[in-house]
């Protein structure tokens, strides 16, 4: 009998303790799955936007006082999902378990992308827990420009309709108070032109938009001071909010401009709609708690987010309503643009074409394998499409959620093994390789980065 | 500015900018693992910390991390980061002649020097310059787009047409999903995941780093041609400054300006590079075949667009790239409204920022040239180690951008994809960058023709406009010409 050799020995050591060291972790995730008292596990609030949007920046505010303060003994997490209009996010959450473990942190985007057919629900999908903040709406237009009030705009845009040019997303929620606006002047139109955010600021000053609708965070961020050229200067000719906000109370709202037109946006939190009533009164009062201590205040205050809380029934009827307010109009795409895929597709097949007919020399000019490498190329191809297996497998098993901490030490060693022709000297550290690697990152990102894995 | 200055000039601060860069030139360097999502990942990690500290850190990690991926994409033909695709083309192949230290060498001058470059214009012109891309409408950046995707198709590939598919192909996959302008959602085929489209990370991840590995795999069997790294340094002459020198301004000057137009990032820049490099090169055949120049022109450029894309960030709140988006946010969680007024309001973040850009530069240079053989160790252990782990880094990478295993399928379904194309000879890089500016294209189109009415014209009267059309057309025809001159003469 061989005598093993110290490095054997060693590496035979290190495997068994990262062997140890992973079954424990997995029992001990198993054995803690018996839930009694809400909540046993960290919360998960989804915002359907990238990190450092608006709606992101809101939640993780909340996220840091709710944290600090602890009072559910349990984390809460931000993960954000973005895309689709917010869709992506909002659907997660809705199809996700009623067990109060993932809310969704969003505001009234979530009536317009149903209303502008994007997606067949809307906040009737979901449970209300709370609003959580409301934020003012403003109609702003370079500073020198001709419209000092809405109703300027509106005249103008009811003499010469479509002249107007106006920055909106439609169906967001900004191109939903246009369209109300507009209601008020029978014959107005405005020429609707997408553009988000800080594009809409640019478009503003470089003389593309009349005029476009800010929240007041934006308005505060991108107005310059008074003493800059009117030419380089926003400014906000009206405020859709209930009264005048002490922030900006120079702009006129527009009921005092005699105008019906009165929106705000307001930021909620939705979880899965069969949340039972327990669990969700426990989140309530928990965002009702943070929302009035003095830091969220203050932090909020910086934003010029009003920090307005309403919940249970309350919380229904202003949603109610919000929604009423949102249905009594109607989307409409006015200019006819291009169909972009057909075209594309078109230009596709052509170029597919014309490189099958002139330019297929290439490809038949490639070198064909010398007959001796033929053998070899077949056992390459094999090689490779083993390999591709054991990936998709690993994916598969991941979807079909098996730990991490199992199909990822398995899917390195089956796949190393292959790729080393299975030599017995690599057999342990292959074995090393996986489970140290697969708990170093599943400590990286779950620890550290507080991301959840597969 | 000389508060900004002391803060950096602590042990914490310099203590942070070693560690951001040294953190994001191994992760750029590992292909799966990007800039953008390390950053992404990191900035949770700053909320407890001083907001000029955590912009130190996350700039440090940016300037890392694209300085990083040449590693990879010079040894392996795997661009750590999407900004190195285009050091592949002539980074791999010199290496695989023989010559990785000066390969390797050459891009850490370029990088280094394209990044200071840009730091000047940084520190001196960012207002000024912000303020002009202020006037930039909706066609102009149609046209600005329309120019990049010229570009791209004269560059890599030797059929001009097999580029062009390529890059088409590339918008029509990035078409799935909703419509920028209506919000309507197409081409998902009922698939509810697909509401989002394909995002660029799996795409990108699939493309290169799974096609790679698969390929990779396949030629296990064949001896490894991993180019090992000899002791003697970098392999760099006084010399080499000289020759290359009005080639690293001219990348390291359009590497900056094209950073500072918003939503185009370092991978435009250095393809720009390459290919204006190239159109002016005295020997532009060489290029794709392991030349200098073309390592050069494209690491300038893409560490020059950092700097770059600075500027409209900090002067106007206007992100230039998707890191740049990730940072803005980042300026946001601290308190910080980004916008005009930083400059006014917080000018000691402002120079934070701008002065970060420059030591994590240097540091840059410094990490790199004394770890070079540490990294070059990921090529040198046997393939049955580093290729799974590899693998598994892009599945999590995947995984991790969103949490969702639906992107993890798409970067299969892309790495299979780009197996496919490459054996047929068609090049990737106009298929990404198609991916990546097609729906830039489609938006600011879509924004001009709702805004004309639907006239198309404006592309040609809008003098801006104009300029880009007229320069990408000279940018197609030229090399052609060139050619055909060539081909004269060589038949004379």
């Amino acid at each position: 009998m061989r005598v093993p050799s110290n490095q054997f020995v060693f590496q035979g050591i290190i495997f068994l303790v990262l062997l140890l060291i992973t079954a424990w972790r997995l029992i001990s995730a198993i054995s803690t799955d018996q839930p009694t008292q809400f909540p046993q596990k960290p919360i998960q609030i989804v915002v359907p936007y990238l990190a450092g949007g608006g709606t992101d920046t809101f939640a993780r505010i909340l996220q840091k006082s709710l944290n600090r303060e602890g009072s559910l003994g349990e984390e809460f997490v931000v993960t954000n999902k973005d895309g689709g209009s917010a869709t992506i996010g909002s659907r997660q959450v809705k199809d996700a378990p009623p067990d109060g473990y993932q809310l969704l942190c969003h505001h009234e985007g979530i009536i317009a992308t149903q209303l502008a057919g994007v997606v067949d629900y809307g906040p009737e999908a979901f449970r209300p827990i709370a609003q959580t903040g409301s934020i003012v709406l403003l109609m702003v237009v370079r500073a020198d420009s001709e419209y000092r009030n809405l109703n300027d705009l509106l005249q103008a845009a009811q003499k010469n309709p479509n002249s107007i040019r106006v920055g909106a997303n439609q169906g967001s929620p900004a191109y939903f108070i246009c369209k109300q606006l507009l209601g008020e002047y029978p014959g107005a139109d405005f020429n609707f032109i997408s553009a988000g955010g800080a594009k809409r600021y640019t478009y503003l000053l470089g003389g593309k938009l009349e005029a476009g609708i800010f929240s007041l965070a934006e308005y505060v961020s991108f107005r310059n001071s008074n003493d800059t050229p009117a030419t380089d200067n926003i400014l906000a000719i009206g405020n859709f909010g209930d009264k005048r906000h002490p922030t900006i109370p120079e702009v006129a709202t527009s009921t005092e401009q005699n105008l019906k037109t009165r929106a705000e946006n307001a930021y909620y939190i939705w979880a899965p709609k069969d949340t039972p009533d327990h669990i969700a009164d426990i989140l309530a009062r928990t965002f009702q708690d943070t929302l009035q201590s003095p830091e969220v205040n203050q932090e909020l205050k910086k934003l010029s987010i009003d920090p307005t809380f309403r919940s249970g029934e309350d919380l229904r009827k202003h949603l109610a309503v919000r929604v009423e307010a949102f249905q009594r109009l109607s989307v409409d795409a006015k200019t006819e643009l291009p169909n972009f895929p057909l075209w594309i597709i078109g230009i596709v097949a052509t170029l597919l074409i014309t490189v099958l007919v002139f330019d297929s020399k290439i490809s038949v000019a490639s070198e064909t394998p010398a007959p001796s490498n033929k053998l070899h190329l077949k056992q390459a191809s094999i090689l490779g499409a083993t390999c591709l297996a054991i990936l998709i497998a690993y994916v598969a098993a991941l979807q079909f959620k098996i730990p991490f901490g199992i199909a990822t030490p398995l899917s390195i060693f089956l796949m190393g093994l292959s790729i080393s022709k299975a030599k017995r000297k690599q057999l342990l550290i292959l074995g090393i390789i996986g489970l140290g690697f697969s708990l170093t990152l599943e400590i990286v990102f779950t620890q550290l980065f507080s991301v959840a894995l597969p | 500015m000389q508060e900004a200055l002391l803060q950096l000039a602590t042990p914490t601060g310099l203590m942070l900018i070693l560690f951001g860069t040294t953190l994001g030139v191994f992760v750029g360097a590992i292909p799966g693992l990007t800039g953008t999502m390390l950053i992404a990942l990191t900035l949770p990690l700053t909320f407890g910390v001083d907001p000029q500290y955590a912009m130190t850190l996350l700039i440090s990690i940016y300037v890392g991390a694209i300085s990083g991926g040449m590693i990879s994409a010079t040894l392996l033909r795997m661009p750590g980061t999407p900004a190195s695709i285009v050091t592949t083309f002539d980074g791999y192949p010199m290496a695989q002649n023989g010559q990785p230290e000066r390969a390797l060498g050459l891009g850490i001058m370029a990088s280094v020097t394209g990044g200071l470059i840009s730091w000047c214009f940084l520190l001196t012109l960012a207002q000024p310059i912000a303020r002009y891309s202020k006037e930039f409408g909706p066609f102009d950046y149609f046209s600005l787009v329309m120019m990049a995707l010229v570009l791209i198709a004269t560059i890599g590939g030797k059929s001009i047409l097999r580029s062009l598919l390529s890059g088409f192909l590339g918008i029509l996959l990035a078409m799935p999903g909703i419509a920028v302008a209506t919000g309507e959602t197409r081409l998902t085929f009922g698939l509810t995941e697909l509401n989002d489209g394909f995002q660029l990370l799996p795409v990108l991840i699939g493309m290169f780093a799974v096609n790679q590995i698969l390929r990779d795999i396949i030629d296990s069997a064949k001896p490894q041609l991993t180019p090992p790294i000899a002791t003697q340094g970098l392999a760099l002459k006084i010399s080499d400054i000289k020759n290359h020198g009005l080639n690293l301004i001219r990348s390291s000057l359009i590497g900056t300006w094209i950073g500072i137009l918003p939503g185009i990032g370092a991978n435009i820049g250095s393809v720009t590079a390459y290919s204006v490099a190239r159109s002016t090169s005295r020997n532009p055949e060489k290029f794709g075949t392991g030349c200098e120049e073309g390592i050069v022109a494209a690491e300038a450029a893409n560490n020059a667009t950092i700097g770059g894309a600075l500027i409209p960030l900090v002067a106007m709140g206007i992100p230039g790239s998707v890191v740049e988006a990730v940072l803005l946010g980042a300026l946001v969680i601290h308190g910080f409204q980004p916008g005009p007024r930083l400059f006014e309001q917080s000018p000691e973040l402002v120079y934070t920022i701008i002065f970060t850009c420059l030591f994590a530069n240097l540091a840059m240079a410094g990490i790199m040239c004394c770890s070079i053989r540490t990294l070059a160790w990921l090529t040198k252990i046997p393939r049955a180690f580093l290729l799974p782990i590899i693998l598994t880094f892009c599945v999590v990478g995947s995984f991790a951008m969103s949490n969702r295993m639906f992107d993890v399928w798409v970067m299969i379904g892309f790495g299979l994809l780009g197996l496919f194309l490459e054996t047929k000879k068609i090049p990737l890089a106009p298929f990404v960058i198609g991916f990546v500016l097609g729906p830039i294209a489609e938006e600011n189109l879509s924004a001009g023709l709702m805004g004309s009415g639907g006239d198309w014209t404006p592309i040609f009267t809008e003098p801006k406009s104009l300029a880009f059309l007229v320069i990408a057309v000279l940018l197609l025809v030229i090399p052609i010409y060139r050619s055909r001159q060539r081909d004269r003469r060589s038949q004379s």
